[in-house]
């Protein structure tokens, strides 16, 4: 069976949590995975507007832009899938997650088995066409 | 003797076993009777004190409108000092003043106002309110400190740690993956993390030494009396690889100020200022310019840079532990500097421009009692 190729962006700042995002998408069974790295909001934000991806994760805390500042900035018709990361002890980034044109959060657990279930799931349900149907829905 | 003179006699015994001071006198200020407590509290007899007027136990400024006081109750009956507790100033035979609770009320004999006045010395009692409300500034100062090392501790150490704990659980993993299925680990994976680990912990060590270096600063001063200009000097010398790296110009004159002060900690903080002065600069040609002199009871010291300027919203943010105006701070700098200058009971405050540059005056105590 050969893996479905999907285009994943990354925006984090944190090298630590760069490298187990990279560790657990490398784990998607189902998935062969194109990852984009930016570092900073300002990078993360030109590559938004760059290109279009099947999923992109954007940490919530970033420098130059955090996380809702670029949501804020980039387009409304956007076709990449946005996904929030945060980490567990941050409730007000979950509510503030809530407003934004998200398709839903993480928060990045400290199992990366719990990682990897996570990110299948949200893989999954993300390329699938329903999905896109449910992003315009939440504007 | 007739009973009233009995009375009398006990009565006036009883006034004299009084510990305060008790004077009566009548509508012009002449003492009429003084108790024996009056020699210990003003350094005068009874004796000496009756027929004088009870000025001369008053400070000057009161002295001279005692009497418009006296004459102003009596045509009004508006109570000032009467049937209330008071804190004056009073003066003693040797002409040293000390502070006295005061508590004053008319009685009237043979149709003729008096007065009846109770004077505590209450030196003691002052002394030992102000130590308390040092001691009470002190302790808040301790509290707040340890809330926010609690905060610190929790947040900024709680980032580093996550993401050890989730590179070693991640490891684990390759681990149980390679004896249970065989699936050898990439060796520069491997690698990678155990560098990303050494790195976290590294960071979660300055951190820690950093807040320890603040919770010390202020703390436990060596105070001395100590020379300003050597203080300066000092300090400068301290910066020296970094102000011939970046050929710095430093404007200073000699300050001829001797101030009582932690020698180390003072170093510290100019040390502190003129290296953040240098780094915050963007300038081809970067300058500082230090000025010190006196200014009453304090010292004021003020170190200006030509460097980037700090906006007006983010000053007090320099002052603050962690809370860093550019990525590469420490952040921890100017909070130093803060608590050394407030534990010498002084103040620091910033001037800026944008662009132009920032000039932070030091404001120290020449002896802080």
């Amino acid at each position: 069976m050969s893996r479905e190729k999907i285009s994943i962006l990354i925006v984090e700042d944190n090298q630590s949590d760069i490298f187990l995002a990279e560790s657990a998408l490398e784990e998607l069974e189902d998935y062969d995975v194109e990852l984009i790295i930016a570092e900073d909001g300002e990078a993360g934000l030109k590559a938004l507007r760059a290109d279009d991806y099947n999923i992109a994760f954007i940490d919530f805390n970033l420098p130059k832009y955090d996380g809702p500042t670029i949501l804020g900035k980039v387009s409304e018709e956007i076709r990449s899938k946005c996904f929030m990361l945060t980490t567990s002890d941050a409730d007000e980034h979950i509510t503030q997650s809530e407003k934004l044109k998200v398709a839903g959060y993480i928060t990045k657990p400290l199992n990366q088995s719990h990682f990897i279930s996570a990110l299948n799931a949200v893989v999954r349900v993300a390329v699938s066409e329903d999905v896109k149907f449910l992003h315009k829905r939440r504007k | 003797m007739s009973r009233t003179s009995l009375e009398i006699q006990s009565a006036l015994r009883i006034l004299d076993t009084s510990a305060d001071a008790i004077l009566t006198i009548d509508v012009k200020g002449a003492v009429c009777l003084a108790n024996a407590a009056t020699e210990h509290i003003f350094g005068y007899t009874p004796e000496e004190l009756l027929g004088q007027s009870i000025t001369c136990l008053m400070p000057k400024q009161y002295a001279q409108r005692h009497s418009e006081y006296v004459q102003s109750y009596l045509k009004t009956g508006l109570k000032t000092v009467m049937d209330s507790l008071r804190e004056v100033e009073c003066i003693r035979k040797d002409g040293s003043p000390f502070s006295a609770a005061l508590t004053v009320r008319e009685f009237v004999r043979d149709n003729e106002p008096y007065f009846i006045g109770v004077v505590r010395d209450i030196t003691e009692r002052k002394k030992r309110q102000t130590e308390l409300e040092k001691k009470n500034r002190e302790l808040q100062q301790s509290n707040d400190m340890l809330a926010r090392f609690a905060y610190i501790s929790a947040h900024d150490l709680k980032t580093p740690l996550r993401s050890i704990t989730g590179l070693i659980n991640n490891f684990v993993r390759t681990m149980d993956r390679w004896i249970n299925t065989g699936t050898e680990p990439d060796p520069e994976r491997v690698t990678k993390a155990a560098k990303l680990i050494s790195h976290d912990t590294a960071k979660m060590s300055t951190t820690i030494d950093d807040t320890l270096r603040y919770c010390q600063a202020g703390e436990n001063l060596k105070l001395s009396w100590c020379s300003l200009d050597k203080i300066l000097v000092d300090a400068i010398d301290s910066a020296r690889a970094l102000i011939e790296e970046h050929h710095v110009n430093i404007d200073k004159e000699k300050a001829n100020i001797k101030i009582y002060c932690d020698k180390t900690q003072l170093t510290q903080v100019f040390y502190n200022l003129i290296t953040n002065a240098i780094k915050y600069n963007d300038k081809d040609y970067r300058s500082i310019r230090i000025e010190a002199y006196k200014q009453g009871t304090y010292v004021m010291v003020h170190v200006q840079d030509n460097g980037v300027g700090i906006p007006e919203d983010q000053q007090h943010k320099v002052f603050e532990l962690f809370q860093k105006l550019q990525p590469e701070g420490s952040g921890v700098g100017g909070a130093i500097v803060d608590r050394i200058v407030k534990g010498h009971g002084g103040t620091v405050s910033i001037d800026s421009v944008i662009g132009q540059g920032s000039t932070f005056n030091i404001k120290l105590p020449i002896k802080d009692i």
